[in-house]
């Protein structure tokens, strides 16, 4: 069992290490006993992955399966809504003249506002990201949604600063430009990070661009970086103008490189759902889905054409990396950085060798028993 | 390369098909709070949620299955599905995807075992491959598919779901854990069982 186990975990790393663009020829050199075994395993991976491109879901699929959806919800609630009819009137009819219920109102109303200035860890924090959600609900997401993103954005690195600037410790979340610090280390906005080695040598693939980072703010004024990755912004709406390189939707300017994924056709006037990252020139376009035309519906968020996702497992040696740079003109106070080499990563419990020795969902999923068909 | 192209490099590998909405970037507990607004039976929520978990849930089940209207149809089930859960108040749900996922493996199952059942196997639900003019070759890499597809068909359970989580859904083998609630160890483990049979499966089926 011990053996296998072992073997298994060569196996992974070995995934891991295709993944990462590693040949197969030098990751079974690494494990020149068990290469035929591998081997053989590597070719069943390969066999099992999807054919050619990765799996498309169909607009129309998704868009029906909504309407279904959706529909199931509203004859629920109608369903609710009659029942409760006599609960609220009941309830109306205690409460209509009820000087407590006003009074209720208000001090919600003043909790709200009160809210404004919480920081991360603040008890009043989670009321004042409601409020923001609330904010964006009523706008409907009107104007420029990615300007909205940018003033959240800069709310939130506001909100470090000012803990860093008040001493105050805290998990917190936040994005910006990644950039290195003058003489060493790195900062996210002006904010100054402390990395593990791996992390610091993923950073410099993300040095420049807009990231987006979780950690913990400690009593050095530092963020602990938990985690750190590319920010994107997800834009839906209306592709209005199209040039070779660029295009208008919903007033915004968004870039195309040579890298970015289109599925359907481009055509002005279509609904777009794009993936986009933010460089300091420009948001480039990743990817973008392009809908039929009369499939096309105005609520739909983005389905764009989805790619292989990162292994965030690390590879021996190399931990996932979380920074956080400053918004172009914030003027937030740098401080040298440190780089650490700690690890922030937390250990699971032992291995077991048994497949089905764990708790299963079964409280949650449908029950049904294991057997083969 | 320019910081630029690395920058855009690195992005790329983060695509997703989640484009989450603005404001729920800003909320550390997204999934909690549209689970609570979604149990209320608020639309926008609801339609939030549909869309940012369906095509998870539609690339697990289109990985498992052949048939293209079955898909769909199963895919549209999870929802529905999830919809009556949140509605009957049932056990908490703690890990959204991981639920999703789950039912999405249960009703493929079941599909499966009512399938063997009725010894209904269609022989032209064949998957369409793109990008090549050669029929021969198109023939051969439906026939090679089929037979994998059939051959996973016969693991357990747990490693069909397992290998499509992994290779669907190309999640991590952190996450892959998080969503059957097993250690990393014992998600590597089961995957090297399920990739060791299925090598002995299509080894005999070759043979044939």
């Amino acid at each position: 069992m011990k053996r296998q186990q072992d073997l298994s975990q060569i196996f992974a790393e070995c995934l891991q290490k295709l993944d990462a663009g590693y040949s197969t020829d030098q990751v079974l050199a690494e494990y020149p006993d068990q290469a035929e075994q591998l081997s053989t395993l590597l070719q069943a991976a390969a066999a099992v992955r999807p054919a050619g491109q990765a799996i498309r879901v169909p607009a129309s699929a998704q868009i029906d399966s909504r309407r279904r959806f959706l529909a199931k919800a509203s004859q629920l609630k109608r369903r609710k809504g009659a029942a409760g009819f006599w609960a609220v009137l009941h309830f109306t009819r205690r409460h209509l003249a009820s000087a407590a219920f006003t009074l209720a109102a208000l001090a919600l109303l003043l909790i709200a506002f009160g809210s404004a200035g919480a920081l991360p860890g603040d008890g009043l924090y989670p009321v004042k990201l409601t409020a923001e959600g609330i904010g964006a609900s009523l706008a409907g997401h009107s104007g420029d949604p990615l300007a909205w993103e940018t003033n959240l954005d800069r709310r939130r690195l506001k909100e470090v600063a000012q803990m860093i600037a008040n001493g105050r410790t805290g998990t917190v979340n936040f994005s910006g430009f990644l950039d290195p610090a003058e003489g060493s280390g790195w900062l996210v906005s002006g904010i100054p990070l402390v990395m593990n080695e791996n992390q610091i040598r993923a950073a410099g693939a993300l040095t420049g661009g807009y990231v987006e980072v979780k950690g913990n703010v400690n009593r050095d004024g530092q963020v602990e970086v938990m985690q750190i990755q590319p920010r994107l912004f997800p834009l839906n709406g209306i592709l209005q103008k199209m040039e070779p390189d660029q295009w208008l939707v919903n007033d915004t300017v968004v870039l195309l490189t040579s890298d970015t994924r289109i599925s359907g056709t481009p055509q002005a006037g279509r609904q777009v759902f794009i993936q986009a990252a933010r460089t300091r020139d420009a948001y480039q376009v990743l990817a973008v889905e392009i809908s039929a035309g009369d499939e096309a519906s105005p609520e739909a968020t983005a389905t764009v054409t989805p790619t292989r996702r990162p292994d965030t497992t690390p590879l021996p040696g190399l931990t996932p990396l979380t920074v956080q740079t400053p918004a172009p003109g914030e003027n937030i106070k740098p401080i040298p950085t440190q780089t650490g080499n700690d690890d922030h990563e937390t250990e699971k419990p032992p291995d077991s060798e048994d497949d089905s020795n764990h708790e299963d969902r079964g409280a949650e999923n449908e029950g049904h028993e294991n057997s083969r068909p | 390369m320019s910081n630029n192209q690395a920058y855009l490099k690195a992005a790329h590998r983060f695509t997703s098909i989640h484009a989450r909405p603005a404001y729920e970037h800003h909320q550390m507990i997204s999934e909690e709070t549209l689970l609570e607004r979604a149990q209320k039976l608020d639309e926008q929520s609801l339609a939030q949620l549909h869309d940012r978990y369906y095509p998870l849930v539609y690339r697990y089940v289109r990985y498992r299955l052949d048939d293209e209207q079955v898909v769909e149809d199963i895919s549209s089930e999870v929802f529905l599905r999830l919809l009556d859960h949140l509605h009957k108040r049932k056990s908490e749900i703690r890990d959204l995807r991981g639920w999703l996922l789950g039912t999405a493996g249960n009703i493929v199952s079941d599909h499966l075992r009512q399938k063997y059942r009725r010894r209904n196997e269609s022989l032209n639900h064949h998957e369409e491959l793109p990008g090549t003019d050669d029929p021969q070759r198109a023939a051969e890499n439906r026939e090679a598919r089929r037979s994998i597809r059939l051959a996973m068909q016969s693991l357990t359970r747990e490693q069909q779901h397992v290998l499509a989580l992994r290779f669907s859904q190309e999640l991590s083998i952190e996450e892959t854990a998080r969503i059957m609630n097993k250690t990393a160890g014992a998600v590597k483990v089961l995957q090297f069982r399920a990739l060791a049979s299925l090598r002995r499966l299509i080894g005999i089926q070759e043979n044939k």
